[in-house]
């Protein structure tokens, strides 16, 4: 018998608000239609309350919060990353083909192919990408992840981040700096030049260093960084200086001369975003764990190709669910605006989709700034994502919530239920190859991504009768035909 | 179009308020071009690029802040200079506002700012009602579903799986409950006692409750089951239920079900129930006619059912004085006025009404309408929270002259108007019709029933005791009207 309850209340607030006048314990949702009252959702959302779905996202989620990421080792994209090829040009975000590519993803095809030496002009190598010859894949089909256009080539160094809970690995490229950068889709000759100093001087030696420090907790890291004001996607400025104090003693003791040396530290001080290619394999790892689980609702990959943002789903498999790439809402560096910017492109929407960045704003309030709100805007951005979100990640914690666990695990059925698209901080690139980053700020994934992801699950998750009936029909048939 | 470049050294700020500052700057009137920076070597290159990098600027320290500007005129640009003094001190954004705990938007989200919650009050729009009751059932949570326009499929499933589960799931359109002296939804102020209700009547159950405060019991729990549960379909599951809750309820003595006439068979398994509690047990189904087990008690009325619980015979109207009042009533019926109309509020309170003008033979001669049944209720509130229908309804019933006396039930208690009193009262002292009014509520109510009487006694009100005394006194003011004509 319930002798003192305490009360969700869902629907009308006079109702809650009865309740506590009467001094009981009452808690009111601000409750909307879910997936805005569209029939085809609701009745989708209904199949998928299921328990064979509880249990299907509690396994997805221990292994996604049981992931421990470590950086291990560098190696060549061509030797470590499984099924590249010396033709393969991976690339951020869903599937797309050199036709439908916007000009910072064009760009950096063009300077990949320059680098790989597969081209010897950009009109070489703008005719070979539309050629056919060359195989475009999703970084995310490859375990890789890459930030902006993500382009990775055979030739290119790699970091190699292993999740220890599971033994399977995640790779990025280095992160190149701001400016006139390959990944913002420059490909001047300078823009080659440093891919080669990184492959022939910054590589070798770093390589040695990690290898040396006999790995490198990046899960800890995060978690130090995300209480110095990181949020590990814009913001990196903590976490690169946590990186250089691991790496220091490796790097100095290792066979490189000081010359060398002294040219890695420069890079590595010189870019507050040298951090954000270590976060954002370290987040793949430790979500490709999590991904292929039947019934699963559990979203395993955000990710913008600069055209289209595509999402996939843990009980999905490898199937894309896109939209139009959105435009982000922020600031812009002097001399540039709106006009000049690229829609949302990159796989770092990866940091997201593991619980951190955007939804780490409250430890970042420097961030929120972009588009002009307060540090306790950064709290309530981070607020609104434990509506989406099955878990509470203990490793990394908000000081600012009384030390509560980042909102992890974006489940499709919450988003389209209450209406709140995960927020996702971001930069902004030209729309023009070669120009660079122009800006930075915050962004949605397109609703349509969760809707068709939820329909497809709705589908995939008959009702517990209507699959009763089907084992009943099989079993049946077996008897009739032994 | 003049320049204007200004170094401060050591002036650190984040690249992010210098961002926002130089956007403000650059919407100013007159201002061309604004950049704020610090002095980096990257910056330098943007200067460059818009054509505001000097020679003092490629000097400049990367700790030093460079303001370059760009303007019309000196007006403008004395402006431009003074604002990016002025916000360089603010700090880009504005500051200052607290953070708030985000309302959750969600089950699931709530239950995770309260984790121990044991029951979720649900009045969302029908259509997504069931799939909020089914999350809150699987969550292990009881379910108060207010609701209406849930299927009656989907009410079975529901009512199935919360008996599974060990759950109530009182409704779709259960309207009032009392748990652990909470009022849930539509819910009066009652003393607590040894009382436990069974209600698939939401004003029924309000109106048993706050007669027995009056005549000086309490309620230990009161169950709401929505209306359809005694329908075969669904086979009184919840009215089991809570039969089986009270009788383990150490607080009950008697246990009390309220209904309208339930089906036969339905009504053999709850009655049966009700006897095999163990406690005590009062059966009010309003005009049941079937047969009844032996130790369970019948009450053919509200008022009766509440006066058998609390053990005493219903402190009745004193006939001669109810005599006096209808003869002085009577004589305000106007020329032509032959008919006795009714506007109520609660489902039930109108039933009962009924049954109690039939029994007096006046079945003919009374219209009595629901304002709280769903034809009336389609975009609007309820006529217990908004009286503008049933006031406009009242005006219009007034003045039709074949109208004699009128009837009225004012529903106090939480959910409803929180001054009932004082929207009608207005409206009575235009009417020229004796009206009978009843006030269900008590003087514990946030309303006050006392309180509520007075204002409306002023204005012309006469008022009943209870909705049965109410009904049978309009119903005898007809009569005497009669008789004396």
């Amino acid at each position: 018998m319930i002798t003192e309850p305490r009360i969700i209340n869902i629907g009308a607030p006079l109702f809650a608000d009865a309740l506590a006048a009467q001094g009981a314990t009452v808690l009111h949702v601000d409750w909307q239609p879910p997936g805005g009252g569209d029939a085809g959702l609701v009745a989708a959302l209904a199949k998928l309350e299921r328990p064979e779905v509880e249990a299907a996202n509690q396994a997805a989620i221990e292994r996604l919060l049981a992931a421990r990421p470590v950086l291990i080792g560098m190696g060549i994209a061509g030797e470590v990353i499984p099924g590249m090829t010396s033709t393969t040009v991976l690339h951020a975000g869903p599937p797309i083909q050199w036709a439908q590519m916007s000009g910072p993803l064009r760009g950096a095809v063009i300077g990949g192919l320059l680098y790989e030496g597969l081209a010897q002009s950009e009109e070489e190598a703008a005719a070979l990408a539309a050629s056919g010859e060359i195989h475009f894949a999703p970084c995310h089909e490859h375990s890789a992840v890459g930030p902006m256009a993500g382009v990775v080539t055979a030739s290119m160094p790699v970091f190699i981040v292993e999740n220890r809970a599971a033994d399977n690995r995640a790779y990025a490229t280095v992160n190149e700096g701001l400016g006139k950068v390959l990944r913002y889709g420059a490909y001047a000759p300078e823009v080659i030049e440093r891919l080669r100093w990184i492959g022939a001087s910054f590589y070798p030696a770093l390589r040695e260093a990690i290898e040396r420090s006999g790995g490198i907790d990046l899960q800890a890291l995060i978690a130090q960084a995300l209480h110095m004001g990181d949020e590990c996607h814009n913001r990196n400025r903590a976490g690169t200086s946590l990186f250089i104090r691991a790496i220091t003693p490796h790097l100095l003791a290792g066979s490189a001369d000081r010359a060398t040396v002294a040219q890695a530290f420069a890079f590595i001080s010189g870019n507050d975003h040298f951090f954000l290619n270590l976060s954002m394999p370290a987040m793949k790892c430790s979500l490709d764990v999590a991904h292929n689980i039947p019934h699963s609702t559990l979203v395993t990959t955000m990710a913008r190709n600069g055209t289209e943002f595509g999402i996939r789903v843990s009980g999905t498999g490898d199937r894309w669910f896109t939209g139009p790439a959105q435009q982000i809402r922020g600031l812009f560096f002097p001399g540039y605006s709106e006009a000049d910017a690229n829609p949302d492109i990159g796989d770092s929407a990866i940091t997201e989709t593991g619980g951190i960045g955007g939804f780490c704003m409250g430890n970042a309030p420097a961030i929120v700034g972009f588009v002009g709100g307060t540090a306790a805007d950064a709290l309530r951005y981070t607020l609104s994502m434990y509506d989406l979100t099955l878990a509470e990640n203990p490793a990394f914690t908000l000081p600012a919530l009384n030390f509560r666990g980042a909102p992890t695990g974006i489940d499709v059925r919450r988003v389209v239920e209450s209406g709140v698209l995960p927020i996702i901080n971001t930069g902004i690139a030209h729309r023009e190859p070669g120009v660079g980053m122009v800006g930075a700020g915050l962004v949605h994934p397109p609703r349509a991504c969760f809707e068709q992801a939820l329909l497809a699950l709705g589908a995939e998750n008959l009702e517990p009768r209507t699959q009763n009936l089907e084992e009943e029909q099989r079993t049946k048939n077996r008897a009739q035909s032994t | 179009m003049q320049q204007h470049l200004l170094i401060k050294p050591h002036a650190y700020h984040d690249s992010v308020t210098l961002m926002s500052i130089s956007q403000q700057l650059a919407a100013l009137p007159g201002v061309a071009q604004a950049v704020i920076v610090m002095a980096t070597e990257h910056n330098k290159t943007l200067l460059a690029d818009v054509g505001l990098l000097t020679d003092e600027a490629r000097a400049a320290l990367p700790d030093d802040l460079v303001i370059a500007m760009e303007a019309e005129d000196a007006t403008a640009m004395a402006a431009a200079i003074e604002a990016a003094e002025v916000a360089l001190k603010r700090g880009g954004a504005s500051r200052g506002d607290d953070a708030t705990i985000a309302a959750p938007r969600t089950l699931n989200a709530a239950l995770k700012q309260l984790p121990d919650a044991d029951l979720a009050v649900i009045s969302v729009p029908g259509a997504f009602a069931k799939r909020e009751a089914l999350r809150a059932l699987h969550s292990g949570l009881n379910v108060l579903l207010f609701s209406d326009n849930v299927a009656l499929e989907d009410e079975i499933e529901l009512k199935q799986l919360a008996r599974e589960k060990g759950l109530l799931c009182m409704g779709p359109d259960c309207g009032t409950a009392i748990l652990g002296g909470v009022g849930l939804c539509f819910a009066n102020v009652v003393r607590r006692g040894t009382i436990g209700i069974v209600s698939a009547s939401g004003t029924g159950a309000q109106e048993v409750s706050v007669l027995i405060d009056r005549y000086g019991g309490g309620v230990s729990q009161l169950i709401g089951t929505g209306g359809r549960d005694l329908r075969p379909e669904v086979g009184g599951l919840m009215m089991r239920s809570g039969i089986e809750l009270l009788a383990r309820d150490e607080q009950t003595e008697t246990i009390l079900l309220i209904s309208k006439p339930p089906h036969p068979e339905v009504a053999a398994t709850v009655l049966a129930d009700l006897r095999a509690s163990g406690k005590r047990g009062i059966a009010c189904l309003l005009g049941y006619r079937g047969e009844l087990p032996a130790d369970v008690e019948l009450a053919t009325n509200l008022r009766d059912a509440a006066a058998l619980a609390v053990g005493q015979a219903a402190l009745a109207q004193d006939d001669i004085a109810l005599g006096e009042i209808a003869q002085t009533q009577a004589r305000r019926i106007p020329a032509g006025g032959s008919r006795l109309r009714g506007l109520f509020s609660g489902g039930t309170l109108c039933d009962e009404a009924k049954l109690t003008l039939a029994q007096m033979g006046l079945s003919e001669r009374a219209e009595l309408i629901d304002y709280g049944d769903d034809q009336y209720t389609v975009g609007r509130p309820h006529p217990m929270i908004d009286w503008t229908l049933r006031l406009q309804q009242l005006r219009a019933t007034a003045s039709d002259p074949t109208t004699a006396v009128l009837l009225l039930d004012v529903v106090l208690g939480y959910g409803s108007h929180p001054d009932p009193a004082s929207v009608l009262a207005p409206v009575l002292r235009e009417i020229a019709q004796p009206v009978v009014v009843y006030v269900c509520g008590t003087d514990a109510d946030p309303q006050g029933r006392s309180h509520q009487i007075a204002q409306l006694q002023a204005a012309g009100a006469i008022i009943g005791d209870s909705n049965y005394e109410a009904a049978g006194l309009a119903g005898l003011i007809l009569k005497t009207e009669e008789a004396s004509a």
